[in-house]
């Protein structure tokens, strides 16, 4: 089966700054693929490329099997792109923004009313198609823009970022539409650095950082990569050696990671074995700050192979 | 067509092209509207001792300054008279002299004072010293003041020429070489004989031809337009400069259209909704006002030139803007920049001769000559060739370079 988007090698530099290096995935129709990262990985420019909105330097975009160049046009058509930045008139009424945008993908007449009615209905703004953007909440305008995105029925749904600075309820609506979305067929390319959207909506993972695809696979499969050990967060206020020495020795098999006054430690069923191994690092004369056990998740994965920890 | 229903919707064109427009008209049909006279400037010219050798050396002296059909001259006045009218802004400036000269055969000294003005002593033949004086008196405007320098000078030049006449001619029929000045003085004489008989009016005034019983609001609105093209063009292109950081041109470059169909359709909107606003001030100045810009085809000529080259530079200046607040001062600042080189802020002709060869370096100041020879001179489609190429020229050059910035800028 054709892929909706197959992205090959892609490489983008900024002067010296190597913003994309190398970077390949694919999505097929139906599924929800998510480039998860911190701010400034690469994530938008990987996206801008496999919208075509801008020239690579190297590596090659499939939309449906067919090549794309940022000056194709043809096949642009497959896509619907939702920047970052709320893209909508403020100043004109939600539907009129829709028939704008419609009429550049060959939308007119009744199909491009009945399809702004629809593509409202779908985001909750059927309502408000009057009102103009400028007075809708910041959950609305991020639902109006996603509106623009689907009005012309894409094949693939490229979305960046959609939630951030949106309040709660809002979010739930996104995240509940972009699901249905994806049951209905439509290939989804999300962007977030929200660990849990990501691991709600996303088949697959693709883990951004420095530019490059550093792991992928179903949440499932990056947990099972990083490890299915859970792992015991330890603060250390003093006799941070012994500590080391004793967790070592009681935990062989453990892997540790040592940080700045802490100590982690990879283990299994880390929840029964946290008492011993706290009490005999006490007896011992380790002072101890903070015991926190982490279940194995997105977090962890992305803690494990970046090194970082994901923040808003 | 997209994006002028979309400004349209957004209101955005209907202010900078038609509320603005109308209202520029209207504040300019209030200042200028319905005067047909207001361009005419008059000066008066008084005798303080009557004599009538002065008087038709005056008259001639009127004559060689060959005055432009605006500047109308009234004789008949005492000199009380005239400095009262001038007071009352009823005249705009005066020239007063005096007229005991009876019959000078020797100029001995002229002087040209601090204040500008002008005085004479010569040598009557009974060898008593006469003093002309020829005083100017300024009322509030100051080029009508230079006027009135101008008209003065040329009368004092034309008294010259008439005491030397006399004097070359005394001296040969009468051979009395005492009348005759002295080598050095006979240069002198001569040099300011002939400079002066021909002082010439401020240049202005004589190129320019401001007034000639057109309505001055055929001036000033065709003026302010330009300004307006500018800076309305400017405030458009400030627009693209917006949708970038608001992400539309992004949308706009992600749907299936061609990059350059979106740079065209965003300059055509812009150039578009110019020529409206500029034909809309057109109208109201012609249908409302009375105003005259002249053979309409002319006008229908430059506007199109005009908001062609205008809009050209104030799009490309617009697009080299990083940040909205760079748009919005390229726009304006840059706009009254050139509306002060190119002179659209001053009556025609107004300006000293260095800055008239300055304004030419401006489109502003190109589409001034323009709309000047249909309004002022009277001209025909013909009469503009030269303003049109130029304008065209300019409108060609920075409408390419505009296209390509703006490609660039929708291309991220």
């Amino acid at each position: 089966m054709t892929s909706v988007l197959t992205t090959k090698n892609l490489v983008k530099r900024y002067g010296d700054r190597l913003a994309v290096d190398g970077i390949s995935f694919e999505i097929q129709r139906g599924e929800c693929y998510g480039l998860l990262g911190p701010n400034g990985a690469g994530k938008t420019t990987t996206i801008s490329m496999a919208c075509g909105l801008l020239a690579r330097d190297n590596g090659e975009v499939y939309i449906n099997g067919i090549p794309l160049t940022h000056r194709s046009i043809e096949t642009k058509k497959y896509i619907g792109y939702v920047p970052q930045d709320l893209a909508l008139y403020p100043e004109i009424s939600v539907s009129d923004n829709l028939r704008f945008f419609g009429k550049l993908y060959g939308l007119v007449g009744e199909d491009l009313e009945k399809r702004v009615d629809q593509t409202l209905e779908i985001v909750g703004l059927k309502d408000r198609k009057k009102d103009k953007v400028a007075s809708f909440s910041g959950g609305m305008k991020r639902r109006a823009n996603i509106a623009a995105g689907l009005l012309h029925k894409p094949s693939l749904l490229v979305l960046d970022e959609p939630t951030v600075g949106v309040d709660p309820q809002s979010r739930n609506a996104i995240l509940e539409a972009v699901s249905v979305l994806g049951d209905e067929g439509m290939a989804i390319l999300y962007t977030t650095h929200y660990m849990e959207e990501a691991e709600r909506l996303c088949d697959r993972i693709g883990i951004v950082d420095l530019g490059k695809i550093v792991e992928e696979g179903t949440k499932e499969e990056l947990v099972e990569k990083v490890g299915t050990k859970d792992r015991i967060r330890i603060g250390i206020r003093n006799n941070y050696e012994l500590a080391v020495k004793i967790l070592k020795e009681k935990e062989p098999s453990a892997s540790l990671e040592l940080g700045n006054n802490f100590i982690g430690v990879s283990t299994e069923n880390a929840p029964s074995k946290l008492p011993d191994l706290a009490g005999i690092l006490v007896s011992n004369g380790v002072e101890i700050s903070s015991l926190v056990v982490v279940e194995p998740n997105l977090e962890a994965v992305f803690l494990k192979l970046t090194g970082k920890e994901l923040r808003d | 067509m997209l994006d002028i229903r979309r400004r349209l919707l957004d209101k955005s064109a209907l202010i900078t092209s038609f509320v603005a427009p109308f209202l520029l008209a209207s504040i300019l049909g209030l200042a200028f509207g319905n005067s047909q006279s207001s361009g005419v400037m008059t000066i008066g010219i008084a005798f303080s001792n009557p004599n009538s050798y002065v008087r038709n050396l005056s008259n001639a002296g009127l004559a060689s300054a060959s005055l432009p059909a605006l500047i109308k001259v009234d004789k008949n006045l005492t000199v009380a008279n005239l400095e009262h009218e001038v007071k009352l802004n009823k005249i705009s400036a005066g020239v007063i002299l005096d007229g005991s000269l009876g019959s000078p055969s020797n100029i001995e000294s002229l002087v040209n004072d601090v204040n500008g003005l002008l005085s004479a002593t010569f040598v009557h033949p009974n060898d008593t010293k006469v003093n002309i004086g020829i005083d100017v008196v300024s009322g509030s405007s100051s080029l009508a003041g230079q006027v009135a320098q101008g008209i003065a000078a040329s009368i004092l030049g034309r008294i010259y020429n008439g005491i030397l006449v006399a004097t070359v001619v005394s001296s040969n029929r009468t051979g009395y070489s005492a009348t005759i000045p002295k080598s050095e003085q006979t240069k002198t004489f001569f040099r300011i004989a002939e400079s002066s008989a021909i002082t010439p009016l401020p240049f202005i005034l004589k190129n320019d031809n401001f007034g000639t019983g057109r309505n001055v609001i055929g001036y000033f609105a065709p003026s302010m337009a330009v300004v307006f093209l500018f800076i309305g063009a400017g405030l458009g292109a400030r627009s693209i400069v917006q949708e970038r950081g608001e992400g539309t041109l992004a949308r706009l470059a992600a749907s299936p259209v061609k990059s350059g169909a979106i740079v065209f359709g965003k300059m055509a909107s812009i150039i578009v909704m110019s020529l409206v606003s500029v034909f809309l001030l057109w109208g109201e100045t012609v249908l409302i006002f009375g105003a005259s810009w002249g053979d309409p085809t002319g006008v229908i000529a430059m506007c199109v030139a005009t908001t062609l080259a205008m809009c050209g530079l104030s799009i490309f200046l617009t697009s080299l803007a990083k940040t909205e607040q760079q748009a919005f001062n390229a726009s304006v600042i840059v706009g009254f920049v050139l509306a002060l080189i190119g002179g659209n802020f001053f009556p025609p002709g107004s300006l000293p001769p260095f800055m008239q060869t300055l304004s030419l370096f401006t489109p502003n100041g190109w589409a001034l000559v323009g709309f000047g020879r249909l309004s002022q001179e009277g001209l025909g489609f013909t009469g503009i060739l030269g303003p049109i190429e130029v304008l065209g020229s300019i409108a060609l050059v920075f409408v390419v370079a505009s296209l390509f910035r703006i490609g660039r800028v929708i291309e991220l």
